[in-house]
């Protein structure tokens, strides 16, 4: 499978534009890294590919399907934020069901503990909330990933785990990844290739 | 009358924080109790003009730490051990003079900005009366932010730019211990370097930075001393210059562990357990 954006152009009502003429493209199993400087349209280019934002040009493409797609995304997002990308009236084990039962050896090879379950989003920390947001993201119909700045908020261990086991998860299910990430060692570390933004 | 003027000599101890603990109780079902213990056993001091890096995992109660020197800890905590500003007990009263003056914080969220304000607006609140224009202005040209983003709402401006916002509203008051908890991610290489340097800056100046991090090079480029904590329990302060090669310095294996897991250095997954959760439950 090949995930495409062509000539991607997004701008905020008549605001400047946030990116002009952006294409990608990425292949099942492909980890690729996005990076630039921060204002540059990193986040902006992940939620167009994750169909979060609809370009105002250009054409996002799934092999032959062509964006809105109808019914479960293929390709599912994973926020820099997770206190911003989980409900905080949901308790755990709900918010983790929303993409449907849960992959039990998932939730153990994140570390995700059974009793979090009952807990609110506030009483976990946020390399523990992270850690949901990667599990639900992870299913049977997750094509491609984008992860959005995932682990900068983590201490070393726990981004090292984080990216041993995404990269293997998608080694293994023909998951393909984007890494948008400041750290030119990180991506150095896990990419297949590197598309650098530049300044404007 | 707090003697305001008197610059300390470098070494002199600025805060100390003495077997710090904080639980939380928690209620299940009806009334049933759970006592949840994120800081164990936490002693730390912090000197005038230094940077103290404060490292960890995530969970390891670094952020309950800064709460609890500013008092801001909710409700249902409970709070242990001794903390000590220029010699002096910290107690509520203590804290909640000092706090947004004296002490400040650069907090960790980035929804630590009010959504309704416009983000030059909120950095003139923390200045004060008067110069408050003008303070904002240069801190945005110190933090290279645009002029423009003043006018500007917090969702209007990248991940990285607030950040710098939340740095500026901190330091625009004069503070003299200054909390920067996380204040790093999401910066770019270079806006990364640029503000590490202003903390160091502010260091040299006289002032204090406790900084809360999980990026261990960051520390390690300003830090004069690094505390590494894990489960509520400060486990080693080391000087910043013992994180180098295999960590064979270091005294604590966990400190090691952390910094042979750097994708700068072995990247490597320690086999036990994901990070280390405190868990009143798990023993």
């Amino acid at each position: 499978m090949r995930l495409q954006g062509e000539n991607l152009s997004f701008r905020y009502e008549k605001g400047p534009w946030v990116i002009r003429d952006f294409s990608v493209t990425i292949e099942s199993g492909e980890i690729l890294g996005l990076s630039g400087p921060s204002g540059q349209g990193k986040t902006t280019i992940a939620r167009l590919l994750a169909g979060y934002e609809k370009p105002n040009r250009g054409r996002i493409t799934i092999d032959d399907q062509v964006y809105p797609i109808k019914g479960f995304h293929p390709v599912q997002y994973i926020a820099q934020h997770p206190e911003r990308a989980v409900n905080p009236r949901w308790r755990m084990g709900d918010i983790l069901a929303e993409t449907g039962e849960p992959d039990l050896a998932i939730l153990e090879e994140l570390g995700i503990e059974s009793h979090w379950m009952d807990r609110w989003p506030g009483e976990l920390s946020g390399g523990e909330l992270q850690r949901f947001c990667i599990a639900r993201a992870i299913t049977s119909g997750t094509r491609f990933l984008i992860a959005d700045e995932i682990t900068t908020m983590l201490d070393a261990i726990t981004q090292a785990r984080i990216w041993h086991f995404l990269t293997r998860i998608c080694r293994e299910r023909s998951i393909g990844l984007l890494v948008v990430s400041h750290d030119p060692t990180l991506l150095g570390r896990i990419c297949d290739n590197i598309v650098e933004l530049e300044g404007k | 009358m707090e003697s305001k003027e008197i610059v300390a000599p470098r070494q002199e101890i600025l805060l100390e924080v003495r077997n710090l603990s904080v639980s939380f109780v928690q209620y299940e079902k009806g009334l049933r109790q759970r006592i949840f213990h994120p800081i164990k056993d936490l002693t730390l001091d912090i000197r005038v003009g230094e940077v103290l890096a404060v490292v960890g995992s995530s969970g390891s109660g670094k952020s309950l730490l800064a709460h609890s020197i500013l008092g801001i800890l909710p409700p249902n905590a409970t709070q242990a051990g001794e903390m000590i500003y220029k010699g002096v007990r910290l107690i509520p009263e203590e804290q909640k003079r000092l706090r947004g003056k004296e002490i400040t914080l650069i907090p960790q969220s980035v929804n630590y900005l009010d959504p309704l304000m416009k983000v030059g607006k909120q950095v003139r609140y923390t200045a004060g009366k008067g110069k408050g224009k003008i303070i904002q202005e240069s801190l945005f040209h110190r933090f290279h932010l645009p002029a423009t983003a003043g006018e500007k709402y917090p969702f209007q401006l990248s991940g990285g730019m607030i950040r710098r916002v939340l740095i500026s509203t901190a330091i625009s008051g004069g503070a003299q211990l200054i909390i920067a908890d996380e204040p790093t991610p999401g910066l770019h290489p270079d806006a990364l370097k640029k503000v590490l340097k202003h903390l160091r800056d502010l260091a040299d100046e006289g002032r204090s930075i406790l900084f809360i991090t999980h990026d261990l090079m960051a520390a390690r480029s300003i830090a004069d001393r690094i505390a590494v904590m894990n489960a509520g329990v400060t486990l080693e302060i080391a000087e910043a210059e013992k994180f180098t090669g295999k960590g064979e310095g270091l005294i604590h294996p966990y400190s090691r562990a952390l910094w042979r897991a750097l994708p700068e250095n072995e990247f490597f997954p320690v086999a036990d357990d994901f990070g280390d959760e405190c868990e009143s439950e798990r023993k």
